[in-house]
């Protein structure tokens, strides 16, 4: 294997490319959704100290390590600490493949929306398919409901998992041309979807509404959860992106400037997209749910469906929105997968890709296909697609705050932490001191360990789905299955991968 | 996936409910606007018998509720909201059990100061920050 590892060709090109990765369709309506529930303004305020206090710092040692090894995520920690860096490593790009698999059905349900935004999506639907009389759903959740039962589906997944293999063909090379077309759109686009929004009757009163503060909910410790697994997720800390996307870049790169420039980027589209998204919910009266399919596939595009104008239009700029948001980051989520195991067993890049188009498209494909509708549905607007939702649950839930928990803990203690401070602060404008050091090594591990701690208990006080092992002492429900079909694909696939020899033994730690 | 088409129709079903109901729920103006009261008619032959129940910001953390109120003589009652911001208004008989429910925007009596605080602060600390720092890193600093 002598291709070359390849670089972006300029300091925008990966700017547009990790910031593309960060905003997804979670920034467009998960941020609106928690937002709303969290108490609007009073949101704000613990999700800018989670900004500061987790996202650029996680951010910084994210870029910091893939600048240094120049390699992905599991071969970057092993370089650094061994073996035990290495199991971190492929946890972590493991984890990220399960919620790549879903994020991509999802994707593909979303490409089903944009076919009908072109006409019937918008129309007066049939519902017939359900024994429902004609206008007892609203048009977006009908048209959903007879879409998803439908084959169709599986088509869209298979269009979003080519768009994403040729997007990434070439890596840098191909991927820095789509970013800089599409990041730039999706801003411009969002500019164009708050101006509708503002522009609706008391729309300005939603923008309001987001942003006054209730401040009896700040010392609500489900509000500092909120916002802390918000700026975990938004800015994709724990899928080793980052750390992939910063090995291409140049030695001299300031990873402090560039962590700033993505977190404060990917925060600002949030803050947009939430300005759109409140307008058109006060002005319509809609009352958003707590899970993002539901605000994604029915609240937003029922607002746009009560436009007085150009709801064609609208609709569809929506729906392109979220394919371009959506692709910009799952072909991040799938770059990082790739080079992983490109950068351990040095195969052709081609022919890896083939293997993971391979794998990843069997298991999107497995949760597009219609699931139990949960009962939870007539109540807090969730989905149900059980499998997918229970998937998400472990994999999204805990294993992204597990893989942050063991970088910080594999990099503030089994790595010498002044050895990758110096190294980061040789380039950076802004040196990084000792109170950053005092906050990889204690602050952001005990501050992932109470999210962590405050999940599980609220696991064994609930569960999902009404189903709790804690309660009935047995494993004979999805609820059980599916976490340990996610350890053993995550865990089990961790220790094959790391077991498995590498081709270049001069990469072994030093 | 005969069974997954039977669980959809249920819970269709279910989903479809309020739609339907609540297009028997009439309010005097689109928006109510905090302070201001706002006529709000249920036309029924029990109309007596039912409660108005007003939840502000449904679906949230700092969801409140209003104390039931009964509607007066031909199904009609007046609101007056209290809490600005999204709220679902149900009727309610005796029993506890939904007849029908509506969404409403309720505005703010006046520009919230707060709401502008927190806007402008946010704004100039994310987009401030950003551009300032895309600036500094695309003019080749290193």
């Amino acid at each position: 294997m002598s291709e070359s590892r390849g670089s972006w060709g300029s300091k925008l090109g990966f700017i547009l490319a990790a910031s593309g990765s960060a905003i997804g369709l979670g920034n467009i309506v998960f941020f609106s959704g928690n937002a709303y529930k969290y108490g609007g303004g009073a949101f704000y305020v613990p999700y800018l100290v989670a900004l500061f206090l987790i996202g650029i710092p996680v951010m910084i040692l994210e870029l910091g390590v893939g600048r240094m090894t120049r390699k992905s995520m599991p071969n970057a920690l092993y370089k650094l600490s061994g073996v035990r860096g290495e199991l971190a490593g492929w946890f972590g790009v493991l984890n990220a493949s399960i919620i790549t698999m879903y994020y991509i059905a999802i994707l593909g349900w979303v490409m089903g929306m944009w076919v009908g935004s072109f006409g019937e999506l918008w129309q007066s639907a049939e519902v017939a398919k359900f024994g429902l009389a004609e206008g007892t759903l609203s048009n977006s959740m009908s048209y959903f409901f007879n879409m998803i039962s439908d084959i169709n589906p599986l088509f869209y997944v298979a269009i979003v998992w080519v768009f994403n293999v040729l997007i990434i063909l070439k890596g840098t090379k191909t991927i820095e041309p789509v970013v800089k077309v599409f990041v730039p759109l999706m801003w411009l686009m969002m500019i164009v979807l708050i101006v509708r929004g503002l522009t609706l009757e008391n729309g300005l009163q939603g923008i309001f509404y987001l942003f006054t503060p209730d401040f009896s909910v700040m010392s609500d410790y489900e509000v500092w959860k909120g916002a802390f697994s918000q700026m975990f997720f938004t800015l994709s800390l724990g899928f080793g992106i980052m750390t992939a996307y910063a090995s291409y870049l140049p030695k001299k790169s300031d990873d402090v400037q560039n962590a700033t420039t993505i977190s404060l980027m990917n925060c600002s589209f949030e803050y947009i997209a939430g300005l759109a998204i409140f307008s058109l919910l006060f002005a319509f009266a809609i009352v958003p749910k707590t899970s993002t399919i539901s605000m994604m596939f029915f609240v937003v595009p029922e607002g746009i469906a009560r436009f007085p104008v150009m709801v064609q239009t609208f609709g569809l700029l929506f729906f392109t929105l979220l394919l371009m948001a959506g692709l910009t980051s799952s072909v991040s989520l799938v770059e990082a997968v790739v080079l992983s195991i490109i950068d351990k067993f040095k195969i052709a890049r081609k022919k890896v890709i083939a293997g993971v188009f391979c794998v990843g498209i069997l298991g999107s494909l497995m949760f597009a296909l219609p699931q139990v509708i949960d009962k939870g549905l007539a109540n807090d607007g969730t989905l149900g697609f059980t499998l997918l939702d229970l998937f998400d649950h472990w994999a999204f839930g805990y294993g992204l705050l597990l893989c942050g928990l063991l970088e910080v803990i594999i990099l503030g203690w089994l790595y010498d932490i002044d050895k990758l401070l110096a190294f980061i602060n040789e380039t950076a404008r802004y040196k990084l001191g000792t109170k950053f050091k005092i906050l990889v090594r204690f602050i952001l591990p005990l501050v992932i360990l109470a999210i962590l701690g405050v999940s599980v208990y609220n696991e064994y006080d609930g569960g999902m789905y009404g189903w709790n092992w804690f309660e009935e002492g047995t494993c004979k429900n999805l609820y059980c299955y599916v976490f340990f079909g996610w350890i053993a694909f995550s865990v089990g696939g961790t220790v094959v991968l790391t077991l498995i020899k590498r081709r270049n033994q001069s990469e072994d730690p030093a | 996936m005969r069974y997954a088409l039977c669980f959809m129709i249920v819970f269709l079903c279910l989903f479809s409910g309020p739609l339907r109901a609540a297009d028997e729920l009439v309010l005097e103006k689109d928006f109510a606007t905090v302070g201001e009261p706002i006529a709000i008619t249920y036309e029924a032959e029990n109309s007596k018998e039912l409660l108005l129940q007003v939840t502000y910001r449904p679906n949230s953390e700092t969801e409140k509720r209003e104390k039931p109120r009964s509607f007066e003589e031909g199904g009609r009652l007046m609101w007056t909201p209290t809490e600005p911001g999204l709220a679902t208004l149900t009727v309610m008989n005796k029993g506890g059990e939904s007849l029908a429910s509506l969404e409403i925007g309720v505005c703010f009596s006046e520009t919230p100061a707060w709401g502008i605080i927190v806007m402008v602060l946010a704004g100039l600390l994310l987009f401030g920050g950003a551009g300032f720092s895309l600036v500094i890193a695309l003019k080749g600093h290193s």
